[in-house]
């Protein structure tokens, strides 16, 4: 894997930053997020690459900052990678715009629905507009923001 | 542990055990040998219970409803082996941190065999009352039919895409818990009444997993090597180390995966889910366009959704 990253590393010089992801072998590419549309279409189209299944999308708040990670697996070559991108946290209640990758990976549809309600994600350039609001209960905010405040309103 | 149960009640070990993988990357604990084992033979059970509901509400569903009572029957011996072993018929809370709550109970091995053999006898019944009845298998063929393209394209896992014509099952794919020790089959769909993907392959598929998981059982349990069920016991005061992990295994309805993030701190950054049925769920409106309402129920009972799982 690390031979074909260099491939990555060639195709987008200065952009991309490879090291294993936690504790594990798995390989974990950082991108900036004006990069991300960009580089994730090139991992699903290139021969060598052809990451066909997103099979997660997370996001988590710490030190200030949202990071987003897509684990990325290909069926046709059997392997894969965690691509990850960071923004800056909004503050309170404020929405965030980030590029949606429903255009190339189109399983990321229920994970983005799921992101934007619980982290106030408006995810830019989707081809179809959420339709799945979870129903949480009558409060503002963002529950899943390290900013929100647990009130008596919030009823699970 | 207990709020991770709650994810899937049906499936509750997959998520202690998805959720006690990642916990343990981090800290680094090596779980012993006879804990791996011990968390394997309940998956599987787990596995077993899981997809008799899943014939259950099938049978159910198509109007065989004697046979749904026959088949609840067996389903209670699997979750009288839970209560035997973890206390709990539902919710086990059973996983820990580096292995598992209590050793193998008394004359559990014993009652897995027996179970075992008894389930396996009647799944053959349940062959010639469901899949040899032109009724059940008239309501299922050529119903609700998935392309592998499709499966692919919406991301589902599991025995519904298997039943399309996916090899792919993480215990093969990426063994954890010591499934590289044992020797299994992964059933796929071959559209035997009608084709690829369509609701019948997705019965055969559940049907021959059980077959699988009772074989793979009965290895399991002669073959449970000797030494700690635990590798240490955590205080009230444990902390897990700064860091990430990603864990992934195979739940009865497909793949399962828990991403923990920790700072050090006391409470963990994030812990997400990433469970089979919310990515499955994707695919109904593809699937139900055209679908006439008598068919409605028969064809979302083949996929085998948990509402559980999606608005977790």
């Amino acid at each position: 894997m690390r031979t074909l990253l260099k491939k990555l590393e060639t195709a987008f010089p200065s952009v991309v930053h490879v090291k294993n992801f936690g504790r594990s072998e798995q390989l974990l590419i950082e991108v900036g997020a004006d990069q991300l549309i960009e580089i994730a279409a090139w991992l699903r189209m290139e021969e060598s690459f052809r990451m066909d299944f997103l099979e997660n999308s997370s996001i988590y708040e710490m030190k200030g900052k949202f990071t987003i990670s897509y684990f990325l697996r290909s069926y046709s070559q059997d392997h894969q990678l965690v691509l990850r991108t960071s923004v800056v946290a909004p503050s309170g209640n404020e929405e965030i715009e980030f590029p949606s990758v429903t255009g190339i990976w189109p399983q990321a549809e229920a994970f983005e629905n799921e992101q934007a309600a619980l982290f106030g994600v408006r995810f830019t350039g989707k081809t179809a507009i959420s339709r799945v609001k979870r129903n949480l209960g009558p409060f503002e905010g963002f529950p899943l923001r390290k900013s929100f405040e647990w009130g008596e309103q919030v009823d699970f | 542990m207990i709020a991770v149960d709650r994810l899937e009640p049906e499936s509750a070990l997959a998520s202690e055990l998805a959720f006690c993988i990642a916990v343990e990357e981090i800290c680094n604990i090596q779980v012993p040998r006879r804990a791996q084992v011990i968390r394997l033979i309940l998956c599987e059970l787990g596995r077993v219970g899981s997809h008799l509901n899943f014939l259950a509400r099938l049978a159910l569903a198509t109007g065989f409803e004697t046979v749904s009572h026959y088949i609840l029957r067996e389903r209670e011996l699997v979750l009288d082996l839970f209560e035997l072993m973890t206390g709990r018929r539902f919710n086990p809370n059973f996983f820990r941190f580096g292995g598992v709550a209590a050793d193998i109970t008394e004359g559990f091995i014993e009652r897995i065999h027996e179970a075992t053999r008894l389930i396996e006898i009647r799944l053959r019944e349940y062959h010639a009352l469901m899949i040899e009845n032109r009724a059940f298998v008239d309501r299922l063929a050529w119903q609700g039919i998935l392309s592998a393209e499709s499966a692919v394209l919406k991301g589902l896992t599991g025995p519904s895409a298997r039943a399309s014509g996916s090899r792919f099952d993480l215990r093969k794919a990426e063994p954890y818990s010591g499934y590289d020790q044992f020797d299994f089959r992964v059933p796929i769909g071959t559209g035997t009444r009608g084709t690829i993907g369509d609701g019948f392959d997705r019965v055969m598929v559940r049907l021959e997993e059980i077959r699988e998981s009772l074989l793979l059982l009965s290895h399991a349990v002669d073959s449970v090597p000797a030494g700690d069920y635990l590798a240490f016991h955590t205080t009230p005061d444990f902390t897990v180390p700064a860091g990430e992990a990603y864990s992934r295994v195979e739940s009865p309805r497909g793949m399962l995966a828990c991403h923990v993030v920790s700072d050090g701190g006391f409470h963990p950054v994030r812990i997400q889910w990433r469970t089979p049925s919310s990515s499955n769920i994707e695919i109904l409106p593809e699937i139900l366009r055209g679908v006439t309402l008598q068919d409605l129920p028969v064809i979302l009972a083949s996929f085998n959704l948990s509402i559980a799982e999606v608005d977790r």
